[in-house]
């Protein structure tokens, strides 16, 4: 056998070189060491053969059915249904941080006419509960749609801005009662 | 849907796949651009959904889900990005479940289903002819339920959906090279079936 043909036989039965033979990756010289290692060696042979059946087995497969008349008009009704679905927890999550919100400034308010420290109390707690509700929600649309809306996202953030200890309403609401404490203190 | 900016490409298969300005519909719910984008891919999912499941009914369910639930997450789909792989890798992921779901209630109830792959009324000419392809099917049955889910999918991927190596890869998340290694390993099972299989015979 001319040298260049020679090749060690653990390296023709190894599975990378199985793969190059099947994707027909072989060099023209490594087709000739090739086809001289198939006439000695009985078991490629056999290897070879089985492996070129298991192809024609897989092609002779029958295609599959096509789908039964209305497949898609109940797909894209499920699909309608869900997006219905998922607008209306989005509103429904959306309208819950609103009312927090108003309940939040309603009762801020209120508790501020009566009294300065049980106001800023009621804030903080008001607050807290806010932040976590909205904290909850989103995670919740995180984890199920992988999203969180626009608008959840706007809506809690200015919710979220309004009453935080330096926020704008803080601010105003401090310096509205300071200058009303003030002018009593005057009178 | 005249006048509608669309941008259609043909894959190698002759299928038509829809790329960019139709899918932005889609993405902002435009009913029309929804249904065209069942009606292209449901088939092909279905396909896939069919070969690594085995059966017409649980096929239908798993292709239905996967189409669900690939519009209702289009906005988080990269319309730059080929179409088909990722819808094909969401219906991939399903099957694979549902494959794993089904091994679970074997082994807790000892009982499989009934092996039987549906009869397709109306597909064939004759009796004998319907026999022989249940026969096949039956067979190629058989020796994919001896594969892992993953080969099981290259396998379909490779053989019945005609995709190359770098398809399947963004399909699978496999690199190529596993690909090709598990591709050929089940190769040499399904080989090692077929002889038993007609020692058997």
């Amino acid at each position: 056998m001319p040298e260049k043909l020679k090749m060690p036989s653990q390296e023709l039965h190894s599975e990378a070189w199985w793969i190059r033979v099947l994707d027909d990756e072989l060099t023209p010289d490594e087709e000739v060491r090739w086809g001289a290692h198939l006439l000695q060696c009985e078991s490629c042979r056999q290897e070879l053969a089985a492996l070129t059946r298991v192809d024609l087995f897989l092609s002779q497969v029958p295609a599959p059915p096509a789908l039964p008349a209305g497949f898609t008009d109940a797909t894209v009704q499920l699909i309608a249904n869900k997006q219905r679905w998922h607008r209306m927890l989005s509103f429904l999550a959306g309208s819950l941080v609103i009312a927090l919100t108003s309940l939040l400034v309603v009762g801020v308010a209120r508790s501020a006419l009566s009294s300065f420290e049980l106001g800023v109390g009621v804030m903080f707690f008001a607050r807290d509960i806010l932040f976590h509700s909205l904290v909850q929600t989103m995670l919740a649309l995180l984890v199920r749609w992988r999203t969180i809306l626009p608008y959840v996202v706007g809506t809690a953030l200015v919710a979220y801005a309004l009453v935080v200890p330096d926020g704008l309403l803080m601010t105003f609401a401090i310096v509205w009662l300071s200058s009303r404490r003030r002018a009593r203190g005057m009178a | 849907m005249k006048g509608l900016p669309v941008r259609m490409s043909v894959g190698e298969d002759g299928q038509e796949a829809i790329e960019g300005d139709f899918l932005r519909l889609a993405q902002r719910g435009d009913a029309a651009s929804i249904t065209k984008l069942v009606e292209t891919y449901q088939q092909k999912v279905f396909n896939v959904c069919y070969r690594m499941l085995g059966e017409v009914t649980e096929a239908e369910d798993a292709a239905q889900e996967a189409l669900v639930k690939a519009v209702t997450n289009l906005h988080s789909y990269d319309v730059e990005r080929p179409f088909k792989p990722w819808i094909l890798r969401i219906a991939s992921n399903g099957c694979i479940d549902r494959i794993r779901r089904r091994k679970d209630a074997l082994s807790l109830d000892g009982m499989g289903e009934d092996g039987a792959w549906e009869w397709q009324a109306g597909n064939s000419p004759s009796p004998e002819r319907e026999y022989l392809r249940n026969e096949r099917h039956a067979a190629v049955r058989a020796v994919l339920d001896d594969l892992s889910p993953a080969d099981r999918m290259v396998v379909t991927l490779f053989y019945w959906e005609g995709m190359p190596y770098i398809e399947i890869e963004e399909v699978t998340g496999l690199t190529v090279s596993a690909i090709k290694s598990r591709l050929f390993r089940a190769r040499r099972t399904i080989a090692e079936l077929l002889v038993q299989e007609e020692t058997y015979a």
